[in-house]
């Protein structure tokens, strides 16, 4: 009895001493364990763009700040890339073409050259100082140039995958004048509405229950970057007066862009489109808009205007469409009496 | 009397100090979403990085980072850019781990999240190519789809994959500011470096209604399929994501 009682007492402590080792080493895991989980990759850049006017023989400096907001240390370098537009909403191409003026750029970091590779840790801020030395017999022109950041990637060999690598731009335009005020010329390409529903001579028709929209293409025939500053203007035969204010983005050398407004109200870009309401401006009759602006100044230098007519057509379709079918029936029904007589 | 005098200045004095608040010098306008720091209300102000000319960065008035000395004229950010959020962009995993593929199947998927902070930038876009195919340390390589027959895709125009014998590797994205080609599940192949040029993949500009604002993201759904005769191996490349803002 004693020998047995012994031996179940012993298969008990086994037991017991299995249980303590496996919650211990659980608590252990738990308590102790690295949280292992998807390792991401983020840069973050300031300022995103920058404009610089320079004479020949100056330079300049600008500090770049760079952060490592993801989970893993990163090793980057950094370059300058020329680009060119791509479209007419200010998207870039880049053109990787090698260009002289890429040796008028350095940085100014003690421990850092452009170029170079640097390690960026975890959550951590690199500023960067950009030096723009332009020689002396620099052509006047601008230069398009994005400062480009951009990590080594890391590989398993052993690990079938498609590694990430990430960039990070921010766009440099620089224009080199003597004078400060290079030549500057714009072209208005186009400038309609875009949801008129026909046009007749230099007449444009749009239907009273639609908010005008207009486009504006604006095009860079100088030898400099601007902005274009002024406002169209809707004005109509009740002598109501309706303001857009035109978004003041760059239009490089040589291509075409697409003006945006500017909405106070929302204090964002907005389309160029009046909003019109039943209560206040709802449209009928002849109108006029006229857009005006300057070059990187507020001025009436460039305008242009379209005559457009507003009637509701879609009310006077519904109707139409009412109208026809009933007056077909009242017809029918007549004619059904008459018959019946 | 004197007692009585000195009584009403210690109270003064205490009543000053404790109630009057202090002059300072406005370095700083902030609201829940923005931040202006270095107000310059029609004086100079900003970072001077170097001796012989003024300039700095700010960002929220009628003359954003606009300082001039002779010879330069500089501007930081954009003029009508309100926001102190930095351009940032994020990939949720350093690569797509694809792990053993099964041939002849539409599941070898493996998806990346792109998250972008806009909030100083006029627009962005994010482009994407890769550095070759998918290559094995054995130099096969499994080829970039080029989609169905019926509907096939370039590095440039999506098409439709829902055939298990269609084979390659190639991507489709959804989220915001996305484009609207990928639509309807539609797939395309990556870009290779140097021949063709990296293609967009998400963005907006003001134009296309481009709205300043923080966590914008994207998912890229890569697929890989392969046919039965695929060499074994362990195959890789790279994936280039450029963040560009608009100028």
């Amino acid at each position: 009895m004693t020998n047995f009682k012994s031996i179940s007492n012993f298969k008990y402590y086994k037991y017991y001493k299995s249980f303590s080792t496996c919650l211990f080493a659980y608590l252990l895991i738990c308590l102790f364990a690295i949280p292992v989980h998807a390792q991401t990759l983020s840069l973050s850049i300031w300022p995103p763009l920058l404009e610089v006017m320079i004479q020949p023989g100056k330079s300049i400096t600008q500090v770049y700040k760079l952060t490592n907001g993801g989970e893993t240390d990163l090793v980057l370098t950094s370059r300058l890339v020329p680009f060119e537009p791509a479209d007419e909403f200010g998207n870039i191409q880049l053109t990787y073409k090698g260009v002289s003026f890429v040796d008028w750029f350095s940085f100014q970091n003690a421990d850092l050259n452009l170029g170079d590779s640097f390690v960026l840790k975890v959550k951590e801020e690199q500023q960067v100082v950009l030096r723009i030395k332009v020689p002396e017999k620099a052509l006047e022109d601008d230069y398009y140039l994005i400062l480009l950041f951009e990590s080594l990637p890391e590989f398993n060999i052993n690990q079938s995958a498609a590694w990430s690598k990430i960039q990070i731009g921010s766009n440099l335009l620089l224009t080199v004048s003597e004078t400060g005020e290079p030549p500057r010329k714009a072209e208005i390409v186009e400038f309609k509405i875009k949801n008129a529903w026909f046009k007749l001579s230099s007449w444009q028709f749009i239907d009273s229950f639609a908010n005008p929209l207009f486009s504006l293409r604006i095009k860079n025939i100088g030898r400099s970057l601007f902005k274009p500053m002024g406002t169209i203007i809707v004005s109509g035969w009740t002598g109501g007066k309706y303001p857009l204010e035109l978004l003041p983005e760059n239009i490089l050398i040589n291509s075409i862009r697409q003006s945006q407004c500017f909405s106070t109200d929302k204090n964002q870009p907005s389309p160029c489109q009046l909003e019109t309401n039943w209560k206040s401006k709802f449209l009928l009759g002849p109108y006029q808009a006229r857009v005006s602006f300057g070059l990187d100044k507020i001025s009436e230098d460039y305008q242009q205007t379209i005559h457009f007519f507003a009637f509701p057509f879609s009310l006077m379709a519904g109707l139409l469409l009412l109208i026809l079918p009933l007056t077909i029936l009242l017809k029918n029904y007549q004619i059904k009496q008459k018959d019946d007589f | 009397m004197k007692i009585k005098s000195i009584i009403v200045f210690s109270l003064f004095f205490v009543f000053c100090a404790l109630f009057l608040s202090e002059a300072k010098a406005q370095s700083s306008l902030k609201s829940t979403n923005y931040e202006i720091t270095l107000p310059n209300l029609n004086m100079v102000s900003g970072n001077t990085t170097s001796p012989g000319y003024k300039m700095g960065v700010t960002g929220g008035q009628t003359a954003p980072g606009l300082y001039t000395s002779t010879g330069y004229k500089i501007k930081a950010g954009f003029q009508y850019i309100h926001s102190i959020i930095p351009f940032s962009f994020k990939l949720s995993v350093i690569a797509l781990n694809f792990g053993t593929l099964n041939p002849e199947v539409l599941t070898n998927n493996q998806s990346l999240t792109l998250t972008v902070n806009s909030g100083s930038a006029g627009g962005y876009q994010v482009k994407v190519q890769e550095n070759d195919p998918l290559t094995s340390t054995a130099l096969s390589n499994i080829p970039d789809t080029t989609c169905d027959t019926t509907d096939t895709c370039t590095q440039t125009d999506a098409g439709t994959w829902t055939q298990t014998t269609t084979y390659g590797f190639g991507y489709n994205m959804a989220g915001t500011d996305v484009p609207s080609e990928f639509s309807g599940s539609k797939y395309k192949n990556f870009p290779d470096t140097p021949a063709e040029s990296p293609v967009k993949i998400m963005g907006k500009t003001p134009a296309e209604g481009h709205q300043a604002g923080k966590n914008k993201t994207a998912t890229l759904n890569a697929r890989i399929n392969i046919s039965n005769v695929q060499a074994a191996g362990t195959y890789r490349n790279i994936l280039t994501f450029t963040a560009i803002p608009t100028y």
